[in-house]
């Protein structure tokens, strides 16, 4: 932390004398695909992986495949990451909603 | 009919001194090429101290480290959540009794110092030897000698060799004193500072200083997620005035080395006892 001098305390101190001073969050939005679709490609991924190390077998695996790319066909038809995201949207409308209700401490 | 021998000029190959005493050297001012204090330690001691016009801004810098653990899948991240500053005024502030302040300085070195010693009295240097003398206005033979039935004026002889003579003035080349001159209070041990009073220290303008204490987590796990809120405090200071009363200092040095003492020497009163010029050469001998 670089040493703050004399003068830089004063305009340090003219902008915090009155009001706190805040910096606003600079966080990015986390990016994760959560429709059905999306969690199924992260569980296969699990599956193999599992596979490989000799915990689920070769046929079992198969069996799980074609379950999941059977079920995929529907979910990609029925456009699920939109229903998903459709879904998320009106949550969050929701969950400010609460938030900003008069004395709400948040 | 006792008669003493003017010689104008004498030269001698050597001489013996029984006994050289010195009635005073006085020493010039003292040249230190450099002073090496090592193991100093120092204590400062105050009474008290008094603070003026103290401020402080406290800044809250947050951050969020966060993770998700579904099993099939899991991530992690971490998000700047801003700060948060605000002002602390504190006026006044008098600090009514302070604790002392040790200070530990290993290795101090000091270069083109000047200094002042006493003079050195009353010095025996217990004989030496000296070469290459020369004298003037001698008497020779030392008790003078007797010339019976013979009168002698306005004679000159060129030159004439004597076995021992005295002198009104003796210079010599070369002076290799016996005994070593010591110089006053040379003092190379352990040294002990006495506690000395200051007046007030006062600064002359203000003094302005931050720290950051160490990050503080808030730290939540629920199964699948979780995270920990990190906070990380930081204090700019700023003192308008600083003043300290009643300081005292005091500290030992372990050693001190002193390197290239230069020191001129006046040397006044000097007598030597009992000197013996052998093989004497004078030259302009009046009778």
């Amino acid at each position: 932390m670089p040493h703050m001098d004399h003068a830089q305390f004063e305009a340090l101190w003219q902008k915090v004398k009155e009001l706190p001073l805040v910096r606003r969050a600079e966080a990015k939005p986390v990016q994760a695909d959560l429709s059905l679709s999306g969690l199924l490609d992260h569980y296969m991924n699990m599956a193999a992986q599992q596979q490989t190390e000799g915990k689920l077998t070769q046929p079992d695996y198969n069996d799980l495949q074609a379950a999941v790319n059977a079920l995929k066909v529907v979910l990609a038809r029925i456009k699920d990451s939109e229903l998903v995201a459709d879904a998320m949207a009106r949550n969050a409308a929701a969950i400010q909603a609460r938030l900003a209700r008069p004395g709400n401490p948040a | 009919m006792a008669q003493a021998i003017q010689i104008a000029q004498a030269s001698g190959a050597s001489a013996t001194v029984a006994d050289i005493t010195i009635d005073q050297i006085v020493l010039g001012s003292v040249t230190i090429g450099q002073l090496n204090l090592q193991g100093a330690a120092l204590d400062l001691n105050s009474a008290s101290a008094s603070l003026g016009s103290v401020r402080i801004v406290l800044t809250l810098d947050f951050q969020f480290d966060w993770w998700i653990n579904l099993g099939f899948w899991s991530d992690s991240g971490n998000a700047d959540l801003g700060s948060l500053s605000f002002a602390l005024d504190l006026g006044n502030i008098a600090i009514p009794s302070l604790g002392n302040i040790p200070l530990s300085v290993p290795n101090i070195a000091l270069a083109s110092l000047n200094a002042a010693f006493a003079p050195i009295s009353s010095i025996d240097l217990g004989g030496g030897a000296i070469a290459g003398i020369s004298a003037t206005s001698m008497a020779l033979p030392k008790s003078g000698f007797t010339i019976a039935g013979l009168g002698i004026s306005g004679v000159s002889i060129a030159g004439i060799q004597i076995p021992e003579a005295t002198a009104a003035q003796v210079s010599f080349q070369d002076f290799h004193p016996n005994a070593s001159v010591l110089f006053p209070t040379a003092t190379l041990g352990p040294v002990q500072i006495p506690s000395a009073a200051a007046a007030d220290v006062q600064t002359t303008a203000p003094v302005s200083f931050n720290g950051s204490a160490s990050e503080q987590p808030l730290s939540l796990s629920l199964g699948v997620l979780g995270g920990s809120i990190n906070v990380t405090p930081t204090a700019f200071v700023n003192i308008g005035s600083l003043a300290l009363h009643g300081v005292a200092l005091s500290g030992t040095v372990a050693q001190a080395i002193l390197k290239n003492i230069g020191v001129p020497v006046d040397i006044h009163g000097i007598n030597l006892n009992d000197v013996d010029i052998t093989q004497v050469t004078a030259t302009g001998i009046t009778l």
